[in-house]
């Protein structure tokens, strides 16, 4: 998916957010400590196969 | 891409031009293309750290040599990452010191502390990889930070504790996490490269923890 870019002003700062693409790793996988249960309270960052998909 | 004054700055270079595997990058250039920017209008590349999905531009591969992407810039780390990437230590340190031919003779440290740009200021934060770096930013009375990869999911600012596989020292890390969460200001705009959509937010509070607050950009091209 290719995001738009999209830009927030700090002061006279610019800043626009842009993509190269994405990076997916499954959730447990890229943080060994937790357990599928952790990620049912946050489940709005992974997706139906328990991946993160990191923006990058 | 960060704008102050007349100064035009890439802060990582993305993943590079790869569609393998559960890497999907290669739009960096293309989505700057379509912001009207050239490689050529970048006067500096900082890396907040030089992990392999933060430098995949930085050179290109044309024959056998390496070259960089960004030929007027300077490229700009904290010396204490240019060190752990060179060293054995790095598990790709020969991917790395390749890659490195393309730009090395353009390389700049920054020391903690230093301006790069106005009201642009690089903040040690060691712990992920040892020369990882905050970017901070104030003007006009506003302030926001650029977490680099001291975080890689909202989650982490409920969850400071969850650290991920990546981090060189963990310890480290995770106390980082700890400070960000427990002393990042609630108006302080917050900007993480590898949260959902590459999203601004704040980290408000919410009963005894603090959570992501996602806000929406000032505009959309």
């Amino acid at each position: 998916m290719s995001l738009s870019p999209s830009t927030t002003h700090i002061g006279d700062i610019s800043i626009t957010s842009v993509t190269d693409g994405t990076v997916s790793f499954a959730a447990t996988t890229m943080f060994p400590t937790t357990t599928e249960a952790d990620w049912v309270n946050h489940a709005q960052f992974v997706d139906n196969e328990g991946n993160l998909n990191l923006d990058v | 891409m960060v704008r102050s004054g007349s100064r035009t700055v890439l802060i990582d270079a993305g993943v590079g031009d790869i569609q393998r595997g559960n890497i999907n990058g290669g739009q960096l250039l293309g989505n700057l293309a379509a912001m009207g920017v050239t490689p050529a209008d970048i006067d500096a590349v900082v890396f907040t750290h030089m992990h392999f999905d933060h430098m995949g531009w930085a050179s290109k591969r044309v024959d056998a040599t390496y070259q960089a992407t960004f030929p007027k810039a300077s490229y700009r780390a904290h010396q204490h990452e240019l060190d752990y990437h060179y060293s054995t230590v790095n598990p790709m340190h020969e991917r790395f010191a390749a890659m490195a031919t393309g730009f090395e003779s353009r390389i700049e440290t920054y020391e903690d502390g230093e301006e790069i740009a106005p009201g642009v200021t690089m903040v040690l934060a060691a712990g992920h990889t040892p020369g990882s770096s905050l970017v901070v930013l104030a003007s006009r009375g506003q302030r926001g930070i650029l977490l680099g990869d001291t975080m890689h999911c909202p989650a982490q600012v409920q969850h400071p504790d969850w650290g991920p596989m990546f981090d060189v020292d963990p310890v480290a890390a995770h106390q980082i996490r700890e400070t960000l969460v427990r002393e990042t200001a609630g108006d302080t705009l917050v900007g993480a490269a590898h949260f959902p959509n590459l999203s601004f937010g704040r980290l408000v509070s919410s009963g005894t923890t603090r959570i992501w607050s996602a806000v929406r950009p000032t505009s959309v091209l």
